[in-house]
């Protein structure tokens, strides 16, 4: 047992010189590896950012769902606490809170910001009240089909409902179009990765060709010629990777702030988020194995060159 | 133990060798002479498997060639010690660095393969050039890398092609006395060569002798000429090929 790791350690130190020794004598082939893995991955970092918070904003608009029952405009307002107390009773739902006119007015104001002076001259009152219900996630189509929802829909007070049901849709196709993007972004980010280490690589293999004939006639495994190359892919992905975490952190911090004062209160529901630290672990790790797979597919019908 | 057994090889529609049939036994010298394109450097890429017979199977301590697998192949050239015409050296690495590489590739630190690499190198008479990058060795010197690059490892094959082309005289005795040195502890020898130096020290030391020509074996260990084998006795041996003592002692071993 001691003996196999010392095999690996020395092996591990080879494969290290020899992969400073190439980069040394050629240092262009192991930088443009490294720009190109650095610019995918910081590119891909940057995507998936935007469509992680794209999605959890636009589940946080969708999440849990929501109705809004219309009442009267003449309801008595404790008719209207009555239906309050009755719905948050209903199955599904996890709150309901009744909003006067006077408040669903300066929503509505607050909604308009800089155009908010459309409403001048508006009474107050113009609005009706209504009742704003939190739904467990899933539950609108099961409520709709409920004889509770059916009696409340006719019940005195309420003139009526709205389930929000086909916002909720869009948010959440919107959701899944963003995911689906990022993901098919992701994949051709991480093809083309592989693409230019492995060119890179290739063009280092062939310029080695002789000295890697020379380590075949004299015995060496298949493993002993290639590790230098596939340690060079993988310090090449761990670096860029690295690099690309930082990139992308750097401009997190430079431009989150700014997104968030833009977009205000559209983000209530979920602020802003960076990528949480198993992700950015994750990130590196994988930057590494591509590199690797990279170096690998290098090889790849030339192993005999 | 190295064995011929009906080899035949061709590039393209030129006929390289032409139903080989030998066997060289532990211990032994064989020198394979003959006029430039006959076959010499063939039979020696044959051996370390640069190159693979298209009829016929060569055996190298036991292993057939033509079964080994890709995978197998660097196992069987460890034991090998190549000496290559062109030398085959990383010029832009050091002497040391050259001969030091044979021993790592056997799973040795660096510094243990340095250690042997030096050893080897002094006893080649380079021991003044060690960290000299090959590229700025004369001819000469490079040849003794060469082959203390094929001497480190102690190999139980020695394989040696025009081993004393870029030496003089006194310089190629001193090879040629490390060559049978290797042989006298052990190792299978075998030399292609035309240099007349070479010959007649294979003559003095009791090396055997094949002569080629035009693909052909056509003289082995001088006595008996041995003509070339017809199409119909190419798969295995010819008559003439199974009457050879050291070929059937080679089979025997093999088969056992």
């Amino acid at each position: 047992m001691r003996d196999l790791v010392l095999a690996t350690l020395r092996s591990l130190r080879r494969a290290a010189r020899e992969a400073a020794h190439g980069a040394r004598h050629r240092p262009l082939l192991p930088l443009a590896a490294f720009g190109a893995l650095t610019v995918c991955l910081t590119l891909s970092g940057l995507l998936g950012l935007l469509a992680w918070n794209a999605a959890r904003l636009t589940k946080s608009w969708s999440g849990g769902g929501q109705m809004t029952v219309y009442l009267d405009e003449d309801i008595a307002p404790a008719r209207a606490s009555q239906l309050t107390e009755a719905i948050r009773r209903f199955p599904g739902v996890t709150g309901a809170r009744l909003v006067e006119s006077k408040e669903a007015y300066e929503r509505l104001r607050s909604a308009l910001a800089t155009r908010g002076g459309l409403l001048d001259g508006v009474e107050t009152s113009f609005l009706p009240a209504s009742i704003d219900v939190r739904l467990l996630p899933g539950t609108a189509p099961l409520l709709r089909a409920h004889p509770a929802y059916q009696k409340l829909l006719s019940a005195a007070g309420v003139e009526d409902i709205d389930l929000h049901a086909e916002s909720v849709e869009r948010m959440d196709s919107l959701r899944a179009l963003v995911l689906r993007g990022a993901w098919l972004f992701g994949l051709l980010a991480a093809l083309a990765t592989i693409y230019l280490v492995s060119a890179t690589i290739r063009i280092g293999v062939s310029a080695r060709r002789e000295e890697l004939s020379v380590l075949r006639l004299v015995g060496a495994t298949e493993s002993f010629v290639r590790a230098p190359f596939l340690f060079e892919g993988l310090v090449t992905g761990l670096l860029g990777a690295i690099v690309a975490v930082g990139l992308v952190a750097a401009a997190w911090h430079a431009f989150a702030p700014r997104v968030a004062a833009g977009l205000g209160d559209w983000l209530a529901s979920a602020p802003l988020s960076f990528y949480p630290r198993p992700v950015l672990l994750a990130a590196v790790l994988g930057g590494a194995l591509l590199g690797l797979v990279g170096a690998r597919a290098a090889f790849t019908g030339a192993a005999r060159a | 133990m190295l064995v011929f057994d009906g080899v035949w090889k061709s590039y393209q529609a030129v006929s390289a060798l032409r139903g080989i049939s030998l066997a060289v036994s532990q211990g032994d010298a064989l020198l394979v002479t003959g006029p430039s394109g006959a076959g010499k450097s063939t039979l020696l890429r044959l051996l370390y498997g640069a190159e693979s017979a298209d009829r016929g199977d060569v055996y190298v301590a036991g292993r057939s060639l033509a079964r080994l697998s890709d995978a197998s192949l660097p196992y069987v050239r460890r034991n090998l010690g190549i000496l290559f015409q062109d030398f085959r050296l990383l010029t832009q690495r050091s002497a040391v660095d050259n001969v030091a590489l044979a021993v790592e590739i056997l799973g040795f630190s660096r510094d243990e393969a340095r250690a042997a690499a030096r050893t080897t190198l002094a006893e080649v008479g380079l021991e003044g050039r060690l960290e000299v990058p090959c590229a700025a060795l004369s001819g000469g010197e490079q040849q003794r890398v060469a082959l203390a690059r094929a001497l480190v490892n102690k190999p139980t094959v020695l394989l040696a092609d025009e081993p004393t082309g870029s030496l003089d005289p006194a310089r190629a005795g001193e090879v040629l006395a490390l060559l049978d040195a290797a042989r006298r502890r052990g190792a299978t020898l075998v030399v292609a060569t035309h240099d007349p130096q070479v010959i007649a020290y294979g003559a003095e030391h009791d090396w055997r002798h094949a002569h080629l020509a035009d693909g052909q074996l056509v003289d082995l260990d001088m006595p008996s000429a041995r003509p070339a084998p017809t199409d119909d006795d190419t798969d295995g041996f010819s008559t003439r090929a199974r009457r050879d003592s050291t070929l059937r002692t080679g089979l025997a071993r093999l088969s056992a």
